[in-house]
């Protein structure tokens, strides 16, 4: 039961685990072998980043990998505690809803201890995670497009739901940080338009600081790839918000 | 009417302002916008973009 206690830890204490253990004779990883696989990125990659060796992650990274394989409780809780928190973000940048992301969180690390099996540090365990967190975040979101489409969140909607944004709030003056909330409202809508794979690139690049390569590791496509999707992406998050200040 | 010299300057400026480009690209983009006021202004616009990412994000859970 090692995993199910371990996703019971920090962000996701108090939640309802979602997963039924299942017989004894799957093992300790029995109860992912339902959860579907992490999916190949949609587009079509010409040339993928280069991949790495064990020899390439760090060796206690590896001994944690290996422990988790087996099922070692303190080492999944302790792979969760380090991740979640970026998990968590990086699926409610994705996904524009708290609850959503908390949701995804849960099935992103299920998904991991499924499959951490097969992880040979091809990658970074970090941009692992991510990849996983992308597929199952582009899943929800092409779910979730078909059956709001056109929907529209004010700001308030959006505060409402999102809270503050703390980083607009402190040591200026209040009608400029009203101006700022209503800017981050706007780029926050301007986000949601943009086609999946463009959002995932500006959110990986502008909040979690990515290089490059990292973006090409974790969406399975090539570094040109990346470069053009960013610059496509900047250019209608900019034309939206020129647009969104003229009316 | 741009001119070509900037449209190719302004397809590098996005990985210019991540720091992903070449020496030579960017010691290229940065010698023409020392020279071209209007693809400067791209460049400050994209740079504001990215602050202005980067404060609404969110933090809370």
């Amino acid at each position: 039961m090692s995993q199910v206690r371990a996703i019971g830890v920090g962000l996701f204490a108090g939640r309802e685990p979602r997963l039924k253990a299942r017989a004894p004779e799957h093992g300790a990883l029995g109860w992912y072998t339902e959860m579907s696989e992490p999916q190949a990125a949609g587009e079509a990659a010409v040339k993928r980043a280069p991949a790495l060796s064990w020899a390439d992650v760090g060796s206690r990274e590896a001994a944690l990998v290996r422990l988790c394989a087996a099922g070692d409780e303190g080492a999944c809780a302790q792979l969760v505690e380090t991740h979640q928190r970026m998990v968590f973000h990086l699926a409610w940048h994705l996904l524009g809803d708290q609850d959503e992301a908390l949701d995804l969180s849960q099935d992103v690390f299920l998904s991991v201890f499924r499959t951490i099996g097969r992880f040979r540090g091809q990658s970074a365990l970090r941009t692992w995670i991510y990849r996983i967190v992308i597929n199952q975040a582009r899943n929800r979101h092409r779910w979730w497009r078909r059956r709001h489409r056109g929907d529209q969140v004010s700001l308030d909607e959006h505060l409402a739901k999102h809270g503050d944004f703390p980083a607009l709030t402190d040591a200026a003056a209040p009608d400029r940080v009203l101006g700022r909330k209503e800017q981050a409202a706007r780029l926050w809508a301007a986000l949601g338009r943009l086609p999946f794979e463009q959002r995932t690139a500006v959110v990986l690049r502008e909040i979690d600081g990515l290089s490059y390569e990292e973006i090409a590791g974790s969406l399975g496509v090539a570094v040109g790839t990346v470069k053009s999707r960013l610059t496509r992406a900047r250019e209608a998050l900019r034309n939206q918000l020129k647009e969104a200040r003229a009316s | 009417m741009i001119p070509r010299r900037c449209w190719a300057i302004r397809r590098d400026l996005s990985a210019f302002q991540d720091g992903e480009l070449p020496v030579k690209a960017r010691v290229a983009v940065q010698e023409h916008l020392r020279e071209c006021p209007a693809c400067a202004v791209e460049a400050r616009e994209l740079r504001e973009l990215g602050d202005a990412l980067r404060a609404a994000r969110v933090t809370g859970g």
